[in-house]
C-alpha cells in the first residue's frame, strides 16, 4: 500500500531529507515490480532508467573486474539500489539479481530527477550517499 | 472545354434542349385550355347561358376540328348533353386537365433536374480528368482545397442553371410577346409605351448588375482562397503550434472573412437597388397608361374598356419580363462561375489523352537501354538543378547514384520517374523518348520510389496493391438488381461522359507483379515484400491491436477463442499463471477497473446513442439499487482525498499527472470545490450529479496500481455479487447491446490480443508482458494457416488520412515495399529510406537488391544512396556534383569494398 511504501522511503537516508507530501508523491509515481529468486534486476554497464527500493526480500549485488567477478554483498528491505547511475546518469556500475522473491518499488530516473528539482535540501545528502558509494565500488 | 457556358450547354445536350423545347411547347396547350374552362363553367352551367329553357341542352366537345393542311380529326365528342349534365362533365374535363398539367410539369421538372446533374456530372468529371492530366510541376503552384473547392461547390449552381438554359427564355419571351402584341392590338400607342418601357428595363437593368457581376467573381475568388487557406492550416497545425502564431493564423482569417463579408453586403445592397429599380420601372408602365390613355379616353380616341382591357394586359407583362431579367442575370452569374473555374483548367500543359488510354493487355517490356542526352533541368524558381548530363542505363545492372542533396543526384532520378519534365536535353528508351510513351508502359515498366511517400485514406493492403490496379482485368457478371443497377450505371456514365471501367473488377494481375506465382498468390507477394523492407513484426502489431468482425468468419473467430485457451494452458504449464489475471465469472480480477468487473462486459453497439444511454441508465439504476453506490461514493471519497493531498500544490503540467488515469490536471480546483461543498454531508444528501462524479473516480480504480487501500476483499465480493444481479436483470433488448466477458465467446469489441490474452497482463511482474507476447508468437507460430489468417487481418489496418497512422520509417518501407510489388524494367529509388537508421538501410538494401535480381525480369537498379558506404553492393558508381556528373566507375574490378568507399570519400 502506499502508505508503507511511503514509510518505508521515509526511513531511507536518502529520501528522509525531502518533504513527506513530495515522499508520497513519489511512491505513487512509482511502480511495484516484483522479480522472482534468481531474475536479473539490471546488468553492469547497461544504460540506467531507475533505481529500486527494497520492499521485501534479498538481492545480491556484484562487480566484473580485471580479477573476474567480484561480490558487492547483499542488501535487505528498506534499502535502494541503482541509484547512484541515476544520479551521476552514468552506466550500471554493478550487477544486481535476486537472491530471493523481492518486492521492489521501482523509481524513474525521470521521477526521480523533477523531484529534486523541487526539493534543494536533499543535495547534501545525495552527495553524502553518492560518496559512501563510490567508496565501496572503488 | 468551351469559354461560354451556354455554349457548352448546347453542344453537349442539343437534342435533350430540343426535345424540352417540344414538351413544353406542347403542355401550353392544356395550360391554356385550364384557363378558359372555368369562364365556360361559369358562364354555361352556372349562370345558365345556353340553358335558359328548361331541357335545352349543348354540344359537349366538337365531332372534328379542322387542323391545316392535314385535314379533319374525328372525336368521341358531339353530345349533347343537359345543363347538370353539362356541369359534370366541364368539371371533370377541368380535374382532367390539372392532373395532365401536374404530370406534364412534373416531366418537365424531372427531365430539366435530369438534365443539370447529367451536365454537372460530365463537367465535374471533366475538371477532374484535367487534374489527373496536368504536368505534375503544376501542382507545386496550386492548393489543393482550391481545387476541390472548385469541383465540389463551384461548378454546382452550373447544374441547376442547365434545365432552364433555352426553355425558360424561350417561354418566357413567348409569353411577353403575347402580352405585348395583345396591347398593340388594343392601341398601338399603347402598345409603343409598353413596348418602350419594356426595352429601358431590359436594356438599363442588366448593365447595373455588371458591377455585381464582378463582386460576385470576387466573392468566388475569395472563398476559394479561404478554403484554400482552412485546409493548409489543417495540414500545418503542428508548425502553427510550434511556432506560436496561432494569434497571427487568427489575425489572418478575420481579415480574409472581413473582406468576404464586405464584397457579400456590397452584393445584397446592390441586388436590393437592381430589385428596387426594376420594380419601379415595372410600376412606372401603368402611371403612363393611366395617365396617357385616359388623356386619350377623355380625348374620345380610346374607349374605356379598350383602356381597362389594355392595363389588365399589361398585369401579364411584368411577370415574365421580370422573370427574363431574372434569368439573364442568373445566365450572366453560372457564366462567370464557369469561366473561373474553366480558366483555372484550361492553358495549362496537359498530358495527351492518348498517353492515359486504357490498356488492359500485357505492355511490352522496356528492353532498350534509358539513354540521358544532354539533359538540362531548371526548378519552379529558374535555378539549375541538372547541367547538361548524359548517361545510359542497361537492363540489368545497379546503379549507385551518389551526391549531395543539391548535386543532381536526386534530379536525375526525378526525370527518370518522370516527376520532373526536361528543360532540354532528351530521355530516350531505344527510338522513343520517355516523356512520350504511353503511361500505360512507362508506369508500368518504370518503378519509381523516394523519400516522399503518400497513401491513400484506406487499409494498408489496398494502399500496397495501389501500383498494380492500372486496369479493370475482367467484366464482372451481374444478376438480378445488381445487373440491373449495373446497366443503369453504364447508361448515365455514357450520357454524362464518364468513363465505364468497373470498380468491382478484377484490377490486380499477378502476372504482373513481383513474388505472387507462388500457391498463396497476391498475399504471398505481400508477405516477401514486407519481409524485404522488414514490416512483417509490424503488421502482426497492427493484427493484435485490431478488432476483427467475427460475424463474417466465425472460423476464425473460433480458431482465436482456442488459441486463448492453449495460451493459458501454456502458462500454467510453465508455472507463469501469474503473469496474466485472467476474466474468471465469480472472481474479482484485481488488476482490472471497478467498472470493468462490475459490468464484466461491454456496451458494443455505439452506433445507437438512444441504446447506449438506457444501458448507461440501467447499469447507474442497479449500481443504486443494490446499495453498491454507497459503498463506491465513500471509497470515492478517499480516493479524492488522497489525491487532492497528493497533486493540489504541484503546477498543472507536471509529468506526474500522467500517473493519475482518473482525474485530469485540470479536475484537481473542481473536485476541490466538489469536497468543501460534500463535507459534512451523507451520501443521501449529496446530489446526484455530485454523487456520480465521485461514484466514478471509484470505477477507474485499481488497487495494484494505485495502492490507496480503499478496495478490501469485502468490497471486492460485493461488486462481484452485483455484477451477477446486473447479469440476470439486464432487459431483453439492451441484452443484444452488452457483450459479456465468456471464457468460451469470441469478444467482438476487443482487440486480436484482448482475446486472445483475456484479462489483464500482472504488470508486478518484471517483463510480463513481452513474456506473454513471447508465448503468443510461439503459440501462433505453430499454426502456419493461422499466421496467414492473423496477417490478412494486419493488413486491413487503416492507415488513416495520407498514411498519418504509420511512422515516418513505417511509410518508407511501405512505400518501398509497394514499389517492390510491381514487375518492372526499371527501378528508380531515390533516397527511399532516408528516415531509417543507416545500419536497417542497408539490410534493406541487400534484401531489395536480392529480391529483385531473385524475382523480377532482369531489370536496372537506380538507386540514389544516403550513404556512400552502401555503393559496394552496386555495379556502377555514377558520382554527381555541382549539378552534374564527376565521375563515373564500374566497382566490379575493384576487389575490396573498403578500397570502393576509401575511393569515393577520395573523390569528394
Amino acid at each position: 500500500m502506499l502508505k508503507d511504501e511511503f514509510n518505508v522511503l521515509r526511513s531511507i537516508p536518502l529520501f528522509a531529507g525531502m518533504e513527506p507530501s513530495k515522499l508520497k508523491l513519489l511512491a505513487f509515481a512509482s511502480d511495484r515490480v516484483n522479480f522472482d529468486a534468481g531474475e536479473t534486476i539490471f546488468r553492469q554497464d547497461d544504460v540506467a532508467d531507475a533505481c529500486y527500493v527494497i520492499l521485501a526480500g534479498e538481492v545480491e549485488a556484484s562487480v566484473k573486474t580485471r580479477d573476474g567477478v567480484v561480490n558487492l554483498g547483499t542488501i535487505g528491505p528498506e534499502q535502494v539500489v541503482g541509484e547512484v547511475a541515476i544520479l551521476t546518469e552514468s552506466p550500471r556500475l554493478a550487477t544486481v539479481k535476486a537472491r530471493t522473491p523481492v518486492e521492489t518499488l521501482r523509481i524513474t530516473k525521470d521521477h526521480f530527477h523533477k523531484l529534486l528539482a523541487c526539493c534543494p535540501g536533499t543535495m547534501a545528502e545525495i552527495i553524502r550517499v553518492l560518496g559512501e558509494r563510490m567508496a565501496r565500488v572503488g | 472545354m468551351e469559354p461560354s457556358f451556354s455554349r457548352y450547354i448546347w453542344t453537349h445536350t442539343r437534342p435533350q434542349q430540343l426535345w424540352i423545347l417540344c414538351i413544353v411547347a406542347i403542355s401550353m396547350l392544356p395550360y391554356y385550355l385550364a384557363f378558359d374552362l372555368p369562364k365556360q363553367i361559369v358562364n354555361g352551367p352556372i349562370m345558365g347561358i345556353g340553358f335558359e329553357t328548361p331541357g335545352a341542352t349543348q354540344t359537349f366537345m366538337p365531332t372534328t376540328i379542322d387542323v391545316p393542311w392535314y385535314g379533319e380529326i374525328s372525336f368521341i365528342g358531339g353530345m349533347e348533353l343537359g345543363r347538370m349534365q353539362t356541369l359534370v362533365a366541364l368539371s371533370l374535363t377541368f380535374l382532367g386537365l390539372v392532373v395532365v398539367n401536374g404530370l406534364f410539369k412534373y416531366y418537365i421538372n424531372t427531365y430539366k433536374g435530369q438534365l443539370g446533374e447529367r451536365l454537372l456530372r460530365r463537367i465535374r468529371y471533366e475538371l477532374i480528368d484535367r487534374i489527373l492530366r496536368f504536368r505534375p510541376a503544376y501542382f507545386r503552384r496550386v492548393k489543393g482545397a482550391e481545387m476541390s473547392s472548385m469541383v465540389k461547390d463551384e461548378v454546382e449552381p452550373l447544374g441547376g442553371f442547365t434545365g432552364d438554359a433555352f426553355v425558360l427564355p424561350a417561354m418566357l419571351t413567348g409569353q411577353a410577346l403575347t402580352a405585348l402584341t395583345f396591347i398593340f392590338v388594343q392601341n398601338v400607342w399603347l402598345g409603343m409605351i409598353a413596348l418602350f418601357m419594356a426595352t429601358v428595363q431590359i436594356l438599363v437593368i442588366p448593365p447595373l448588375r455588371r458591377r455585381l457581376i464582378e463582386l460576385g467573381r470576387e466573392r468566388q475568388l475569395s472563398a476559394r482562397l479561404l478554403a484554400g487557406r482552412v485546409n493548409e492550416v489543417v495540414e500545418g497545425i503542428n508548425a502553427i503550434h510550434a511556432n506560436d502564431t496561432s494569434n497571427y493564423e487568427r489575425a489572418d482569417f478575420s481579415a480574409r472573412l472581413g473582406h468576404i463579408f464586405a464584397i457579400r453586403y456590397e452584393i445584397f445592397q446592390r441586388k436590393f437597388m437592381v430589385k428596387f429599380l426594376n420594380n419601379f420601372l415595372a410600376q412606372l408602365t401603368p402611371f403612363l397608361f393611366y395617365l396617357v390613355g385616359g388623356y386619350f379616353a377623355i380625348q374620345g380616341r380610346l374607349d374605356v374598356g379598350q383602356l381597362v382591357a389594355v392595363i389588365n394586359a399589361y398585369k401579364e407583362l411584368p411577370g415574365p419580363l421580370k422573370e427574363l431579367i431574372d434569368w439573364e442575370l442568373t445566365r450572366q452569374d453560372v457564366q462567370v462561375k464557369y469561366e473561373q473555374v474553366v480558366e483555372q483548367f484550361t492553358n495549362k500543359t496537359l498530358i495527351d489523352p492518348s498517353l492515359h488510354a486504357l490498356d488492359p493487355a500485357q505492355v511490352p517490356p522496356i528492353t532498350q537501354p534509358l539513354v540521358v542526352t544532354n539533359l538540362t533541368v531548371d526548378d519552379e524558381s529558374g535555378a539549375r538543378t541538372l547541367d547538361h548530363v548524359s548517361l545510359k542505363i542497361e537492363r540489368g545492372e545497379t546503379v549507385a547514384v551518389v551526391g549531395d542533396s543539391s548535386s543532381g543526384a536526386e534530379a536525375v532520378a526525378e526525370v527518370l520517374a518522370r516527376v520532373v519534365w526536361p528543360t532540354s536535353g532528351r530521355v530516350t528508351a531505344g527510338e522513343d523518348d520517355l516523356f512520350s510513351l504511353r503511361e500505360a508502359q512507362s508506369g508500368r515498366r518504370i518503378t519509381y520510389a523516394s523519400s516522399e511517400t503518400f497513401f491513400f485514406f484506406g487499409s494498408l493492403r489496398d494502399n500496397l496493391l495501389y501500383g498494380l490496379k492500372h486496369a479493370p482485368l475482367n467484366e464482372v457478371e451481374y444478376s438480378g438488381a445488381a445487373a440491373r443497377d449495373r446497366r443503369w450505371a453504364l447508361r448515365e456514365a455514357a450520357q454524362s461522359g464518364n468513363p465505364t471501367f468497373d470498380l468491382n473488377s478484377a484490377w490486380v494481375d499477378p502476372a504482373t507483379a513481383n513474388g505472387m506465382s507462388g500457391p498463396q498468390g497476391i498475399s504471398g507477394g505481400i508477405w516477401r515484400v514486407l519481409e524485404v523492407v522488414g514490416m512483417i513484426d509490424q503488421i502482426f502489431e497492427f493484427a493484435a491491436y485490431s478488432t476483427v468482425d467475427a460475424s463474417t468468419d466465425p472460423a476464425f473467430a473460433a480458431r482465436i477463442v482456442a488459441l486463448r485457451h492453449a495460451f493459458h494452458d501454456t502458462l500454467e504449464q510453465r508455472g507463469l499463471a501469474n503473469l496474466v489475471v485472467p476474466f474468471a465469472a465469480g472472481a474479482y480480477n484485481s488488476e482490472a477497473k471497478v467498472i470493468d468487473n462490475l459490468m464484466f462486459g461491454v456496451f458494443t453497439n455505439v452506433k445507437d446513442p438512444a441504446g447506449m444511454a438506457e444501458g448507461t441508465d440501467y447499469f447507474n439504476r442497479m449500481v443504486a439499487e443494490t446499495g453498491l453506490g454507497e459503498h463506491l461514493y465513500e471509497m470515492g471519497l478517499s480516493i479524492a482525498e488522497t489525491t487532492l493531498e497528493l497533486f493540489q500544490d504541484l503546477p498543472r503540467d507536471h509529468p506526474f499527472f500522467e500517473r493519475l488515469s482518473y482525474m485530469d490536471s485540470d479536475d484537481i480546483p473542481k473536485f476541490q470545490a466538489l469536497m468543501t461543498r460534500l463535507r459534512g454531508k451523507t451520501f443521501a444528501e449529496a446530489s446526484p450529479e455530485d454523487r456520480l462524479a465521485i461514484i466514478r473516480l471509484s470505477f477507474l480504480y485499481i488497487e495494484p496500481q494505485h495502492r490507496f487501500g480503499v478496495l478490501d476483499d469485502a468490497l471486492m465480493h460485493k461488486i462481484v455479487e452485483a455484477r451477477e444481479i446486473f447479469h440476470q436483470g439486464i432487459p431483453a433488448h439492451l441484452e443484444a447491446l452488452f457483450e459479456r466477458y465468456d471464457p468460451d465467446l469470441y469478444l467482438a469489441s476487443g482487440s486480436l490480443l484482448d482475446n486472445i490474452v483475456f484479462g489483464k497482463v500482472n504488470l508486478r511482474f518484471n517483463d510480463a508482458e513481452r513474456q506473454v507476447r513471447a508465448i503468443i508468437t510461439e503459440l501462433v507460430s505453430a499454426q502456419p494457416d493461422l499466421i496467414a489468417q492473423i496477417f490478412e487481418a494486419g493488413l486491413e489496418y487503416n492507415l488513416g488520412g495520407s498514411g498519418r497512422r504509420l511512422t515516418l520509417a513505417q511509410r518508407q518501407k511501405l512505400n518501398l515495399a509497394r514499389a517492390l510489388l510491381r514487375k518492372s524494367d526499371y527501378y528508380i529509388f531515390n533516397r527511399p529510406l532516408s528516415g531509417l537508421d543507416p545500419g536497417q538501410q542497408e539490410q534493406i538494401l541487400m534484401r531489395t537488391l536480392e529480391f529483385l535480381k531473385a524475382e523480377a525480369d532482369d531489370p536496372a537498379v537506380v538507386w540514389v544512396l544516403s550513404s556512400r558506404s552502401f555503393a559496394r553492393h552496386f555495379d556502377r558508381l555514377v558520382l554527381f556534383r555541382d549539378h552534374t556528373i564527376l565521375d563515373e566507375e564500374s566497382l566490379e574490378t575493384l576487389p575490396e569494398s573498403g578500397a570502393i568507399s576509401n575511393n569515393v570519400v577520395g573523390l569528394s
